[in-house]
């Protein structure tokens, strides 16, 4: 069935331009220039998910985007014009599922779209935008993707440490395989990852300062790893 | 020249205490010369009583008696004589000789002709080996009179140095010739030890209040110095307190009036910049959406990797003029494992870099922010330096120093403080067609700035380039 997608922008070009992009893609794509027509466009259609400029005149994007959060699940795009790392934390904060700053490569904006109604399509819904990972002593940072340690020190992880341990505690108490694992770095910011999942998960326990006793991420024989905690969710 | 101080606090203090004892000295001098005067004036009207006396006892005395009186009278400090003739031409007339005269023609019951022969004002040394006169000495009137030596003080409360000593003649009313030698003693001109002690604690304690005073004037002028240099490294610096004084509470207003002022006028043009920047990001959005529609081809690649770069301009530039007021919260960063990491996104692009020392503690940082800082580094590094790079940190009590070194071609040291300005690129070829947005340098800077630090370019020993970089490890 053909995904509606709802733009919502100031700028009738631009509407226009990703009306017909995204409608070249095979998505049925209705139009808003601010949050009036936004509304107006929600009441009449039927929407999947909400692409959302964040200066808008009148009522402005963050705003909207909080509006549309209380009161249904869902999914939004934020397209925040800066960049700027401040409105990112805060369109997360306010709801929205991802965010992609102009000027944006339209293939790019393809995949969030994509990847944005494949997640609400296996959970049925926007699941609520999780912003740290709790579990022993640590809290991982989703949107600094850095961990916090008891003292609130903060660790740095390198990107592909962030993804691994994300990925683990994603799925506590589950074992993961290696190839599980490095399906992981084959994302869209794939690179050169020579390095071994093993060299990498021993380098996360020395983060997690596991030099002795219990390890939170246990080998288990032949299998892979696992994150032997429980993670606590937070928003 | 050494000796003259160069603060404000020692030059006020100088001129005060200087003027103190300038005035003070002269205050003393006047006193002391009224006493030396009022103590000659004493001195001389007793001798002139003295001499007064012994004239009219000897006037009113016959020979015989004369005689014998004249011995009894010639007690220190006085002698006389009867057998000097009297020397016509040789009476003095001075201010003093006059008043010494008309002194004792007051004292004297009749009339009678005085005149004073010489003064000398001499010291006791001087007296006693050689005989000096006012004038030069007149062979036929100046007969050995004037070679006796003067008769001893007598009086050996005055061991000090300066006396008198005084001849003069008196005709009495029989005409006989009364010759007097006389020698006043003079007082020591002894600095009195009280005058000296009230000096001292004068000097003393006024040093002590004023340098007190000028020191709590000369403070605010220190801190507005401090502010004034810092100013150019953060405009956020906290406003001076405008206390103290009047004159310093209005400069430090009229300080912090200048920052406010500057930080707007920097604000406004960074508003238009960023404005500028912000609005190029629309139709890029929208040329690549149209590009779409084009078909895929050498053209539209290499229109897209135009776009790219437009975007990574104006994506440094935002950066650039938001580096200096990160909104990005400090937090307490464990810098090992941000380094380490740093380490790895960077082998992780292909980047060779070593990594070498360890930190003891925790350092208050804004990790995203230092993060752009030190891959701009390493990115600088990797572009116009060396493949192999080396990255290393080590501290001091109060900072950390981070490294970044290539074995590159480095950079004459003339260019190593240009290169930190923003869009300015280093004229070689390399560096042309390399690319960058000629921010990286700046931005860095502007963070380790923004952190209370230092960033700064340096020759490397054997050949490459070192990029230091200082954090504190306190928050400024």
């Amino acid at each position: 069935m053909e995904k509606k997608i709802l733009v919502v922008d100031d700028d009738p070009e631009l509407r226009q331009l990703l009306h017909e992009y995204l409608g070249g893609w095979g998505y049925g794509v209705l139009l808003a220039s601010d949050g009036v027509q936004m509304q107006e466009q929600l009441d009449r259609n039927q929407v999947d998910m909400v692409i959302l400029d964040l200066m808008l005149p009148g009522e402005d994007g963050l705003a909207l985007c909080r509006g549309l959060r209380a009161k249904s699940a869902l999914p939004i795009l934020m397209l925040t014009a800066s960049g700027d790392e401040v409105n990112r934390i805060i369109g997360l904060e306010m709801g929205a599922d991802d965010y992609i700053h102009k000027p944006f490569i339209p293939r790019e904006l393809l995949a969030r779209v994509k990847n944005i109604l494949r997640r609400s399509g296996e959970t049925g819904g926007t699941a609520t935008p999780v912003k740290e990972l709790h579990f022993a002593n640590w809290v991982l940072d989703l949107n600094a993707r850095h961990l916090i340690d008891q003292a609130g020190v903060v660790v740095s992880l390198s990107s592909g440490e962030f993804r691994l341990l994300r990925t683990l505690a994603d799925h506590p108490h589950r074992v993961l395989s290696r190839d599980q694992l490095l399906e992981v770095f084959s994302g869209r910011e794939a690179g050169p990852f020579d390095r071994t999942i093993d060299v990498m998960i021993s380098r996360l326990r020395r983060r997690l300062g596991e030099d002795g006793g219990e390890p939170l991420i246990k080998t288990v024989r032949n299998e892979g790893y696992m994150l032997a905690t429980d993670v606590e969710r937070r928003v | 020249m050494k000796l003259f101080p160069r603060t404000l606090f020692g030059q006020i203090l100088l001129a005060l205490l200087a003027g103190l004892i300038a005035a003070q000295a002269v205050g003393f001098w006047l006193m002391l010369d009224d006493r030396v005067r009022l103590g000659e004036r004493l001195r001389g009207a007793y001798t002139a009583q003295r001499v007064a006396g012994f004239i009219s006892i000897l006037d009113h005395a016959d020979a015989v008696e004369r005689g014998r009186l004249l011995h009894a009278l010639s007690i220190p400090p006085t002698s006389l004589m009867l057998d000097e003739p009297w020397h016509a031409s040789g009476a003095l007339h001075t201010v003093d000789t006059d008043a010494f005269v008309a002194h004792i023609e007051k004292e004297l019951p009749h009339p009678l002709p005085i005149q004073v022969l010489s003064i000398r004002h001499n010291d006791r040394d001087r007296l006693r080996h050689e005989i000096h006169f006012d004038r030069p000495p007149h062979p036929r009137d100046m007969p050995p009179l004037f070679d006796m030596p003067p008769p001893p003080i007598g009086d050996h409360e005055y061991p000090g140095p300066p006396i008198v000593f005084l001849i003069g003649q008196a005709r009495l009313s029989d005409g006989a010739v009364l010759t007097f030698r006389h020698t006043i003693p003079q007082p020591n001109m002894d600095w009195p030890l009280r005058l000296g002690g009230l000096l001292l604690v004068l000097v003393v304690s006024v040093a002590l209040l004023s340098g007190w005073a000028v020191r709590r004037l000369t403070r605010p002028l220190a801190s507005l110095a401090d502010a004034a240099s810092g100013l150019a490294r953060n405009l956020e610096q906290p406003p001076l307190p405008e206390a103290g004084p009047l004159e310093v509470a209005r400069a430090a207003r009229a300080f912090n009036t200048m920052q406010r002022d500057l930080k707007r006028y920097v604000e406004t043009r960074a508003q238009a910049l960023a404005a500028v920047s912000h609005d190029l990001r629309l139709p890029i959005t929208r040329l690549r959406l149209r590009m779409e529609k084009l078909g895929d081809g050498m053209l539209k690649s290499q229109m897209e990797h135009d776009l790219l770069e437009m975007d990574e301009m104006i994506g440094s530039t935002l950066d650039f003029l938001r580096a200096g007021s990160s909104q990005e919260r400090p937090v307490r960063l464990d810098i090992n494992a941000f380094l380490e990491s740093v380490n790895e996104d960077m082998l992780a692009v292909g980047a060779n870099v070593r990594l070498a020392g360890q930190v003891s503690e925790p350092v208050p940082a804004r990790p995203q922010a230092l993060r752009r800082c030190l891959v701009n580094l390493l990115e600088n590094a990797r572009r116009y330096g060396s493949a192999d790079i080396d990255m290393s940190v080590a501290e001091t009590p109060d900072l950390l120093e981070i490294r970044i070194e290539d074995r590159g071609a480095g950079m004459p040291s003339s260019e190593m403080e240009r290169v930190f300005e923003p869009y300015v690129r280093l004229e070689s070829s390399r560096a042309r067609h390399t690319g960058g947005s000629g921010l990286g340098l700046a931005i860095a800077r502007a963070i380790a700035r923004a952190h209370g630090g230092e960033l700064v370019l340096a020759a490397r020993d054997g050949g490459g380039l070192s990029a230091i970089l200082t954090l504190p490890k306190a928050s400024s």
